[in-house]
């Protein structure tokens, strides 16, 4: 036997072959058999088994193992009246389920007072049953249920959805509808300082995933009954909520309109974030700008509200989107109207000129090295040649390099793990660009301009908007590359033309700057503010004024 | 579809983008080289002649509310006039542009590119045309109106830089080689206003049409007072007897600005921004066009004739077998095609019209 | 037409004009240009000029060690590459020295000519208006004659003060401001003054100050309206 085993293992060794494929499925309608909406009866019934029934086929009972299903008995009346509740498990508070729904259906003693006007209006009424029913609903309701939050629910689809969302359900025997009580209890994230947008002076407060905080951030912020936050369910599968909040005295009704059209037009399966949301209800247009704002901040957030803007707030994700955006709201920062106006219009200026440096910067370089060396004074143009004298590369390579090493660099920061994180921006910039420039692979001038070039683009206020600039800066390099200023010129030239071909849910692009409409003095430099009485026009607002002619009438009393 | 409109601002930047690209190339020596010295004379002349001219047509315009020239020819004549006159139009556009199209290159290339051939540098220029020709015509106008300012400032920049080089004696003799020379002969100076033949397509696109009168003087007088500063400077600069610069002049004239050490040679960047105003004139020019053509031949939209549109445009830009053909074209046919069309035709026209409609008025009452 | 129609129609574009444009870039490439500094014209023996060519010196990178710099700056210092040519006309000598030298020749940062006495005598307008139709050369190119050779003028200016003679140059006509001996006569000036009917042109008279067994020599400038020899043209 040993011997055989062990001439077989020398001889012939068994394949181990473990392969997994996916393979085609020739019925293509395999959705059906869990498909939502087909096998779902529309109301309830009236017997509670037939109830109990498609529920636990529905949520798969039989193997989920968090989906709980507590069957018991009612007291009320001298009788008893089958029921039960079903929830998640993790998603509810246990404790308000137990001392707010169970305790007093269960144990209720205290609704004797409540039996003898039940048998007074029973001597009353001849029909029996039909008083039975509505005061069976009536009772528990009006009475036995200590709950903040109930609705009646008719339709199995809706009930599910509320199950999945957190709420607990209570079916009753001989009842057609299932009450929905909402004790949600999961854990969520508290309320903390915004990671991505930091600014010096003002609140530090920040969106958190769950819908409900961040409404409520805005409901503080806005004090106002006319704030209206409306409720969409996106998305086939997982029915995001979505909040549509707008000033119902300020913001325009078309704009509003537009709006709630594009989001309740989608046939979509799922939405995750609100990242996507932005990408679905936005046009697309040939550069890859972004038209809509999104912010983590709620002061921002506010701000744009009270001028007039629509804000979308997805559930799961803690960034708002704000239609429509624009050119300038791109470039301006939370900060603008906290600080005096002198500040305000200095950074301004310094965020234009990060613009034109992020976009323009390695362009030029490149095109004045190429075709244009007399604009160059005579010192720096001797500084670049000795500097190049040993380096083997053209400028153009050498730049192409030294940006995508950059963009490596930044995007594997992203990724660090914390302990690891300022080390490599020490490694990654300092050493390797100063090694480079040891080894005489790029020259120092060149470290120079990537570096700044790089730093111009952090200062970009927005997200996005500093992605697409790096997207382009390549662009005009190469066009730079070709045919220097020719090339650069006509770069600019197609990207302000389409710049101001965009139009953002109906408010051109480069307003007040390219269509040159009367914003009321909100245009190119930002006021003091006490001259910020009109709130601009380009949105066309209900509400014009957003001050009296003078706002501060201490001055003048 | 066609939903632009204009507001004030951008039909003004509209009427001188037109002189902004003209004067980048020859027109401002082309202008010393008739009058001489009595040059500016002559613009101040030239310009109340151009106002007065403006307000004939708008006070004909005035008689037939939302309707340009082609409208009006149609009232005229009838469907073929109306094809007629748009052909003349497109016709003027297209080749004025595309041989200043052909001379900016030719003059880049003698500066920057001495190796390329000429086409190329040509191609660049065609290809920005239908690129922004497929956005809408709201695109073209605000990145002019972006645009030219920036190329006022230059210029107006020019002039502060180069003051110290400046000799206003050369403005002596004030009536240059004569009265009849600055007043009779120096009346085609006149053509330099090539911005008028955009108002006769102005009344149906404005947002306000009764603001005509206004925003079109108003662009004459800008364009006037920027012909000024252009001439004044080639003027004081370089002696006016001698033939020379012919090469783009205002490139020659930037290369003096000098502010210390630093800051030499910046005609490059002088040069850039004129590039992007003539792309932006370029673009203007090629939506113009297709306006005229949608309406003569009906057709529903203009992205079909786009690209066989840059194509005829690339090759109208390379007829002339070289520059010496091209600037005589610019110097010396192209301000009596100009005159012709806008000033003697246009104005025939709207002269007729007004009197057919004032007869037509008299018998109705 | 659909996207991938457009990629491919870009990238074409694109290549169609990097080919188209690269010659172009070839020949101005900041790596293949050389720049001259400073030009003289002298008389020549077989010719009718001898030109010479001043090249800025180079400068090797030295950014690891900073000590041995300072000794190579005073090194260069004395030493800037001159080369002569014997030619009829300016873009005569520009061609052959293109050939001589591997880089070619830019006249973008020429920031001064120097004329001898003798070529003066004869008259330089000729090469004024050469060097004015040229568009790479600045207005504000200094014209300086010179009682020595040129090339002894531009061999001798070394500065004191300054690390590099491009500064130099660029600097010592602007001391017009202050003292009475010299004048900022520019190349732009000279050309205007030349063809009006109402000035003269000037230039700034210079010269070498001959020291036995000095290796440093100074320069003497004066300047005189030069009214007589410059009108011969």
């Amino acid at each position: 036997m040993n011997l055989k085993n062990i001439l077989n293992n020398f001889l012939w060794r068994k394949e181990e072959k473990y392969d997994f494929t996916l393979c085609q499925s020739k019925n293509s309608n395999n959705a059906n058999y869990i498909d939502d909406q087909l096998n779902l009866p529309e109301n309830m019934f009236n017997s509670l088994s037939d109830n109990i029934n498609i529920i636990k086929s529905r949520f798969n009972s039989m193997i989920n193992t968090d989906i709980i299903i507590r069957e018991f008995y009612i007291n009320i009346n001298q009788r008893k009246i089958k029921a039960f509740i079903i929830f998640i498990d993790g998603m509810v508070d246990l404790n308000l389920v137990n001392n707010y729904i169970l305790k007093p259906l269960m144990l209720n003693t205290t609704n004797n007072s409540e039996n003898k006007i039940l048998k007074e209006s029973n001597k009353k009424n001849n029909k029996f049953t039909r008083s039975k029913k509505i005061f069976l609903e009536q009772s528990i309701s009006n009475t036995l249920l200590p709950q903040n939050n109930i609705k009646k629910q008719r339709s199995f689809s809706e009930i599910i959805s509320s199950i999945n969302s957190g709420d607990c359900a209570l079916f009753i025997d001989s009842l057609p509808f299932a009450f929905d009580l909402d004790v949600k209890g999961f854990k969520q994230r508290s309320i903390s300082t915004p990671n991505n947008e930091v600014i010096i002076k003002g609140p530090q407060e920040a969106f958190v995933e769950n819908l409900r905080t961040n409404t409520s951030m805005l409901r503080r912020i806005i004090n106002n009954e006319n704030l209206i936050i409306e409720n969409v369910n996106i998305g086939k599968i997982t029915k995001t909520k979505c909040a549509i909040c707008y000033m119902r005295n300020i913001a325009n009704d078309d704009l509003i309109a537009e709006v709630k059209y594009r989001i309740n037009n989608l046939e979509i399966d799922s939405l995750l974030a609100s990242g996507q949301l932005e990408q679905l209800i936005a046009n697309e247009n040939y550069i890859g700008i972004p038209e809509i704002i999104s912010t983590e901040r709620p002061d921002k957030t506010t701000k744009y509200l009270l001028q007039g803007r629509v804000i979308v707030i997805v559930n799961g994700c803690p960034y708002s989107i704000i239609m429509p955006g624009l050119f300038i709201d791109f470039m301006s920062s939370p900060e603008d109207s906290n600080i005096k106006p002198y500040f305000a219009n200095f950074l301004r200026l310094i965020r234009l000129l990060s613009l034109t440096i992020t976009l323009l910067l390695p362009g030029i370089y490149v095109a004045i090295t190429n075709f244009h060396q007399e604009i160059l004074p005579t010192e720096l143009l001797n500084s670049i040649l000795s500097a190049r004298q040993s380096v083997p590369f053209p400028v153009i390579f050498e730049i192409l390099i030294m940006e995508i090493s950059f963009e490596l660099i930044r995007e594997a920061g992203v990724r660090v793990p914390s302990p690891v994180g300022p080390t490599i921006g020490i490694v990654g910039a300092l050493v390797l660009g100063q090694a480079a420039v040891s080894a005489n692979i790029v020259s120092p001038i060149l470290i120079i301009i990537v570096a700044l070039t790089g730093i111009a683009s952090f200062a970009i206020p927005d997200f996005s908007f500093g992605f697409h600039l790096r997207i382009f800066r390549f662009a005009f390099i190469v066009l730079g590359y070709i045919a220097g200023f020719l090339g650069i010129g006509i770069g600019i030239f197609v990207y302000i033309s389409n710049l101001c071909s965009i139009k953002s849910f109906g408010v051109s692009y480069l307003v007040p700057y390219a269509p040159k409409e009367d914003s009321n003095k909100n245009g190119y430099i930002i006021p003091p503010i006490w001259k910020q009485e009109f709130r601009a026009n380009y949105l066309s607002t209900k509400r014009k004024e957003a001050q009296e002619k003078i706002s501060m009438k201490w001055r003048y009393k | 579809m066609d939903k632009t409109k204009l507001g004030t601002f951008e039909a003004i930047t509209l009427i001188l983008s037109f002189v902004v690209a003209h004067t980048v190339l020859s027109l401002p020596k082309a202008l010393v080289d008739v009058t001489k010295s009595s040059t500016l004379l002559n613009i101040l002349y030239i310009t109340v002649l151009a106002v007065i001219f403006v307000y004939l047509i708008c006070f004909l315009f005035k008689k037939f509310p939302g309707m340009d020239i082609l409208d009006i020819s149609e009232y005229l004549g009838g469907k073929i006039f109306k094809n007629i006159v748009g052909f003349i139009f497109i016709f003027y556009f297209v080749i004025s542009a595309c041989i200043f199209l052909r001379n900016f290159a030719e003059c880049l290339e003698i500066v920057y590119y001495p190796s390329t051939d000429i086409i190329f540098i040509v191609l660049f220029f065609i290809i920005s045309i239908p690129i922004t020709s497929k956005l809408n015509f709201n695109a073209s106008l605000r990145a002019n109106l972006i645009i030219v300012p920036l190329v006022l400032m230059s210029i107006v920049f020019l002039f502060f830089a180069n003051i110290r080089y400046f000799t206003p004696q050369r403005i002596f003799p004030i009536l240059g080689n004569g009265f009849k020379d600055t007043f009779i002969v120096g009346l085609t100076n006149i053509y330099s206003f090539s911005g008028i033949a955009l108002i006769y397509f102005l009344p149906p696109l404005l947002k306000e049409p009764s603001k005509l009168t206004k925003l079109s003087v108003t662009g004459i007088i800008i364009s006037s007072i920027y012909l000024l500063f252009v001439v004044s400077l080639i003027l004081f600069m370089f002696p006016v007897f001698v033939s020379l610069d012919e090469v783009l002049p205002l490139y020659t004239i930037a290369t003096y600005v000098e502010f210390g050490s630093f800051f030499q040679r910046l005609e490059s960047v002088f040069l850039l921004i004129w590039l992007i105003s003539f792309a932006c004139y370029l673009s203007i020019i090629a939506n113009f066009s297709f306006k005229i053509f949608k309406k003569i031949t009906l057709i529903k939209d203009t992205k079909p004739i786009i690209y066989p549109f840059a194509i005829l445009a690339l090759g109208i830009a390379l007829l002339p077998k070289n520059y010496a053909i091209s600037k005589m074209y610019e110097t010396k046919i192209y301000p009596y095609i100009m005159i012709g069309i806008v000033f003697f035709v246009s104005l025939a026209l709207l002269l007729i019209a007004y009197i057919k409609k004032r007869k037509g008025e008299k018998l109705n009452e | 037409m659909s996207k991938i129609t457009r990629t491919i129609f870009i990238i074409t574009i694109t290549l169609v004009f990097l080919v188209a444009f690269s010659p172009s870039y070839n020949s101005l490439n900041i790596d293949n240009l050389a720049y001259v500094v400073g030009l003289g014209i002298d008389l020549g023996e077989n010719e009718k000029y001898k030109f010479s060519f001043q090249f800025s010196p180079k400068k090797s990178s030295s950014k690891s060690n900073s000590s041995s710099s300072s000794e190579e700056d005073s090194e260069q210092n004395a030493s800037s590459t001159i080369n002569t040519i014997e030619a009829s006309s300016i873009d005569t000598a520009i061609n052959l020295m293109n050939s001589y030298l591997a880089k070619k020749i830019n006249l973008s940062h020429c920031k001064v000519v120097v004329f001898s006495e003798e070529v003066a005598y004869n008259g330089i307008s000729d090469e004024i208006y050469t060097l004015t139709n040229n568009s790479e050369v600045r207005p504000s190119t200094s014209v300086v004659i010179s009682k020595s050779s040129a090339e002894e003028y531009l061999n001798n200016s070394s500065p004191i003060l300054e690390n590099m003679i491009t500064k130099y140059y660029e600097i010592f006509p602007h001391s017009s401001k202050y003292t009475g001996y010299i004048y900022n006569a520019t190349l732009g000036d000279f050309y205007s003054n030349l063809v009006s009917i109402d000035s003269e042109p000037y230039a700034i008279l210079g010269g070498v100050k001959n020291e036995e067994n000095s290796e440093l020599s100074q320069n003497k400038e004066n300047s005189i309206s030069s009214n007589n020899y410059l009108n011969r043209s």
